[in-house]
């Protein structure tokens, strides 16, 4: 009976928690972090540098495009995932979870501790994008470097003779 | 009465200038190298085209400033003509050093602006002065996104700027002549380590490869235990040490320090930013045997009790702020104690967001963060900002006159302190470091005004432009790609004469002025 | 042997100026508890 109970309680603060869930971006965090702190949110942005797993747990880096916020969760949420950087973009997702703005679990981190990381949008290859005018660029003062070059060493044999 | 510079002398200035110019075109085969090796064409290209500038344009100035010179020397009377070829006086060797920086931050800025990271070219320059500097302001977008081959040489700037552009060039690419230490002295490095300069040069980066590679392996292993694949923790761990042990600031995230959520790091680059915050000559005289120096010097004693000082500021000031970071040792010493200490030291790294620095920090810590980022580290090391060894000349001048007061008029006060040797204090050198004291503060005070003009607050004016003028790099809020341009403009220029403290930027404004106002 | 002694004298002077730095955070920490027991 009490096992119902709690789970039944359990139950309800997961639906009241959903219900209260509030869609936030960086610069509203960043903005006012008060008004999230304790609170749980759900928040969107791209994985971006490194996927640090340190034992049962996890920290990712979250960019919206404004600020990366960083994202504390356990190591089973982030596995296949993959992180952008250059080259690549990487996977979009959404965390819900506890923000804190001074975590006092992590030294006073602006964070979010998530329960769940769901995917959004696949990581994919970014190409590079070379400018034409650039390569010619290149090739151009590639020439006018080797040509200053002989000059210069016409010059100074003539002076030795 | 004002003498007109002649060609000669501009000759003179070129012909060296270029010289550093073809060695600073030389420092990009670095990231050149790094972009064949990560295998990035579009940054590979960008330094390519970068370089080729770089060298047509600093064998050109060569080409043309010798000619001249010899041209000029032709027409010059006789006995001038058995003065050595091209040796620069102390005004030449000022403005030398001068116009140098200038010409790294418009070449080194090249690459970046290539990357399309920056919105405009005066961005690109920005971020080039302040690596060179090693400020470490960003006005880069989209930092997470950019290539490995941008960062390396982001935080290369540092690495070359913090030992110096000259110092650079004396020990890897110029042979020695007479007038190398009128330009060593130029970039605010007023001490020689050894008698010779050359060898100064080279001692100055016998400690810094030295540091690089024990920094690398320390700080690799802890972004490598912190989660991090080898190749990019190591990577990493060399550029957090350029950024560290230069006191530069500049970081491979967006988030700086925040990223990596790391308290191994943390404590690393503390020890890395306090090292760099050391003279040259007390790393020489602790690394051959005189290690009782470490405890006496004047720098070191003074340098411990202001950290200390403005930390109790800064921490009163968190608590009665309110703030959650007072509630908690670790916290109070990871955002506290780290943020102080990297903007004493003129580091800059951030384990917060600029903007709760600006929004959540009350205004009695960031009064003890703005004392802390214009006090500054040791003369002759790679920190800006007033320095430790004129604060404690200014010190001990107040205790000798007070001294002075109290003893009997006919006693001989005289006022001793020990920097490497005990050194008597004189008027003469008590004026030298007010007189600088003064030109920081001014400068200081000239960036808040500019940036209250452009509307923001007092405190975080004062913060931005003392972070900016002290190669600080700590951000309240306001360095962004957004700000007006004019307050780009006054940063780049406090950097600058910050990092140079000022005598080859007075040189150089006095030599405009003797161009125009002077007689032949 | 003389090489063995600069050697030496060199990794001891890296050891000097690493304690100062371990010094100064020891310091700092102290402060910390101190200001966070006293009350304001």
């Amino acid at each position: 009976m009490a096992a119902v109970f709690v789970s039944a309680a359990l139950f309800g603060c997961a639906a009241a928690s959903s219900a209260e869930q509030a869609k936030v971006s960086s610069g509203m965090l960043l903005a006012d972090p008060g008004l999230y702190d304790g609170r749980t949110i759900s928040f969107e942005g791209e994985i971006i540098g490194d996927i640090m797993k340190q034992g049962r747990y996890a920290w990712i880096n979250l960019n919206d495009g404004r600020a990366a916020i960083g994202v504390f969760t356990a190591a089973d949420n982030v596995k296949g995932l993959s992180a952008g950087g250059y080259k690549r973009r990487g996977d979009i997702v959404r965390v819900s979870g506890e923000f804190h703005k001074a975590c006092p679990q992590h030294g006073g981190d602006l964070d979010i501790h998530a329960d769940s990381v769901t995917v959004i949008i696949k990581s994919a290859v970014k190409e590079e994008v070379i400018c034409p005018v650039e390569k010619r660029l290149a090739v151009l003062l590639a020439g006018v470097l080797c040509l200053l070059s002989i000059l210069m060493l016409c010059k100074k044999l003539r002076k030795k003779r | 009465m004002i003498l007109r510079p002649r060609t000669e002398d501009i000759a003179v200035i070129g012909y060296h200038l270029s010289k550093i110019i073809l060695g600073i075109g030389l420092t990009m085969l670095l990231p050149l190298g790094c972009a064949v090796l990560s295998g990035e064409r579009g940054p590979f290209l960008d330094f390519l085209v970068t370089m080729e500038i770089v060298f047509i344009s600093g064998l050109l100035m060569k080409e043309v400033c010798r000619g001249a010179y010899e041209s000029g020397k032709k027409r010059a009377p006789a006995y001038e003509q058995k003065i050595s070829a091209l040796d620069p006086n102390w005004m030449h060797g000022m403005i030398t050093v001068a116009l140098s920086w200038l010409a790294a931050m418009l070449f080194g800025a090249i690459p970046l602006w290539l990357s399309g990271h920056w919105i405009s070219f005066l961005d690109a320059c920005f971020e080039s002065m302040s690596g060179f500097a090693t400020t470490g302001l960003s006005l880069v977008r989209d930092l997470d996104h950019l290539s490995l081959t941008h960062n390396l040489w982001r935080h290369l700037t540092m690495f070359i700027g913090g030992q110096g552009i000259v110092v650079v060039a004396l020990s890897f690419f110029v042979k020695g002549f007479s007038g190398a230490f009128r330009m060593y002295v130029g970039e605010a490095r007023d001490e020689r380590v050894l008698p010779n300069v050359i060898n100064t040069a080279r001692f100055i980066w016998g400690v810094s490869l030295t540091y690089l590679a024990l920094g690398t392996i320390s700080l690799g292993i802890t972004a490598f235990l912190g989660g991090m694949g080898p190749m990019r923790a190591f990577f990493h761990g060399a550029c957090l040490f350029m950024a560290a042990f230069d006191t530069g600031g500049f970081a491979l995230q967006s988030q700086n320090m925040l990223y990596y959520h790391n308290y191994g790091i943390e404590i690393v680059t503390i020890v890395f930013m306090v090292l760099g915050a050391m003279n040259f000559r007390l790393h020489y005289h602790l690394w051959t045997g005189n290690r009782g120096e470490l405890f006496r010097n004047i720098e070191m004693r003074v340098l411990f009790v202001c950290v200390l000082l403005t930390f109790v500021v800064t921490a009163i000031g968190l608590k009665h702020g309110g703030s959650p970071y007072s509630s908690d040792i670790a916290m109070l010493f990871r955002k506290g104690f780290y943020q102080l200490i990297s903007g004493h030291t003129g580091t800059g790294f951030m384990t917060v967001y600029a903007e709760q620095i600006g929004k959540e920090w009350s205004d009695l810590a960031l009064v003890g963060m703005i004392c802390a980022m214009a006090l500054g580290g040791a003369v002759s090391s790679t920190t800006g900002g007033i320095k430790m060894l004129r604060i404690g000349i200014i010190a001990q001048a107040f205790v000798q006159d007070i001294k002075k007061v109290i003893f009997p008029a006919r006693a001989m006060v005289e006022q001793r302190f020990h920097h490497i040797k005990e050194v008597f204090l004189e008027d003469r050198t008590v004026r030298a470091a007010l007189m600088v004291t003064l030109a920081y503060i001014i400068l200081y005070g000239m960036g808040a005004i500019v940036g209250m003009l452009c509307g923001f607050g007092f405190l975080p004016s004062l913060f931005e432009s003392t972070s900016a003028s002290a190669n600080v790099g700590l951000s309240c809020g306001i360095t962004s790609s957004g700000m007006p341009a004019a307050l780009k403009v006054v940063y780049m220029f406090q950097m600058w004469a910050g990092r140079l403290e000022f005598i080859s930027v007075f040189t150089l404004a006095g030599f405009f002025l003797a161009v125009i106002k002077g007689k032949r | 042997m003389k090489e063995k002694s600069k050697l030496l004298n060199g990794i001891l002077g890296i050891a000097w100026e690493i304690s100062y730095a371990a010094a100064l955070m020891l310091a700092a920490a102290a402060v910390c508890v101190v200001i966070l027991l006293i009350k304001l």
